[in-house]
């Protein structure tokens, strides 16, 4: 019974989990260019967070993201954002209408377009916000933290538990990530079928 | 036309769906002869909406064979996430029991109902420890074959 449970449960299986290599990408960003995971080689990590336009829960914590870039690029870990949504099933998440968001907001990292949605596949990412918090090991890149930004997705005022920023702290420190997995409800990524 | 347009506007006088903890809804579902759906849904997530109409039309044709509650569990945000979700459910008439989640952080309760669920709406599960439903549900007859699968896991559990 118990496996049959499991069989249920596991549509979406697949994606990585924390301590596995990251898998590779390189996508187009909102200024055009192509970036890769490779173009992160001298940094200490990379805050790989799936969000989009569209969901109201990426809405709530687009200023969030932004207020992470600006402290941890300086120290090493700066924010890609991937929007995988298939824009014929949301429009609102068209590569258009990332570029009119990213310049409305000032987006200071990259905001890349998974067009084929194979990037969030292979990651297993299931909604937005979907944080993959990357450690660079020197020859590849590890997943150190999946999951939530914070406690308080409605509130940022009310945050207690910083996840995220937790977990970037212990890998500057060269620490074990306390919690290096936390759920996070958001908007179902749109797969093609 | 002042009947129609009272019908129609109806959807504005909708009370806002009790509050409930995580607690208070583990209780509800301690009568163990029922078989209790949650569905998990929120205003701002368009399949979760589209799968509205589905839960009902598969309740209404299943209740009378089988002890069945479909629970609507709104993840909407305060402050008037529980009034919105009221309104949405009147304007579509689904009259399933709905009531509306009153917790801050899903690391404090998705863990107790299904560690593997990651939070991503909808999401659908038969009471604590039953099969559960990651994603929308596109046909009527899927829901009611998810609640019949449940129904003979929790209720007839074969050898």
């Amino acid at each position: 019974m118990v496996s049959f449970i499991t069989l249920v449960g596991s549509l979406l299986a697949g994606g990585v989990k924390v301590g596995d290599k990251a898998p590779s990408f390189a996508l187009k960003n909102v200024d055009g260019s192509i970036v890769q995971l490779s173009d992160f080689a001298k940094e200490k990590g990379i805050i790989l967070i799936f969000t989009c336009n569209h969901c109201p829960y990426a809405k709530l914590y687009e200023d969030r993201i932004i207020a992470l870039h600006k402290e941890y690029a300086p120290k090493g870990f700066p924010v890609v954002a991937i929007n995988p949504n298939a824009p014929e099933i949301v429009p609102e998440d068209s590569y258009e209408n990332m570029q009119r968001r990213a310049k409305e907001k000032g987006y200071p990292f990259p905001y890349l377009f998974d067009e084929t949605q194979e990037v969030a596949q292979a990651y297993g990412a299931t909604k937005t916000p979907h944080v993959f918090l990357l450690k660079n090991e020197g020859e590849s890149f590890t997943v150190a933290y999946i999951g939530a930004i914070d406690d308080s997705p409605n509130d940022a005022r009310k945050v207690r538990q910083k996840y995220l920023a937790n977990a970037i702290t212990a890998l500057l420190e060269g620490k074990p990530v306390p919690i290096a997995e936390t759920k996070a409800v958001g908007c179902s990524i749109k797969y093609r079928k | 036309m002042k009947g129609f347009l009272l019908f129609s506007l109806a959807f504005l006088f909708a009370q806002p769906l009790p509050s409930y903890s995580w607690n208070a809804v583990e209780s509800l579902l301690r009568s163990p002869d029922t078989l209790h759906i949650l569905n998990f849904w929120s205003t701002w997530c368009r399949p979760c909406i589209v799968e509205l109409p589905l839960l009902q039309a598969a309740y209404e044709k299943l209740k009378d064979s089988l002890p069945l509650r479909i629970w609507l569990v709104s993840l909407d945000f305060p402050p008037d996430g529980a009034l919105q979700a009221a309104q949405l459910l009147k304007k579509h008439r689904i009259r399933l029991p709905a009531l509306w989640l009153d917790e801050a952080d899903p690391n404090a309760w998705i863990p107790r109902l299904n560690p593997e669920w990651d939070g991503a709406l909808p999401y659908t599960q038969a009471g604590l420890k039953g099969p559960w439903h990651k994603g929308s549900f596109s046909t009527q007859t899927e829901v009611e074959d998810f609640v019949k699968r449940a129904y003979g896991i929790l209720h007839h559990p074969r050898r």
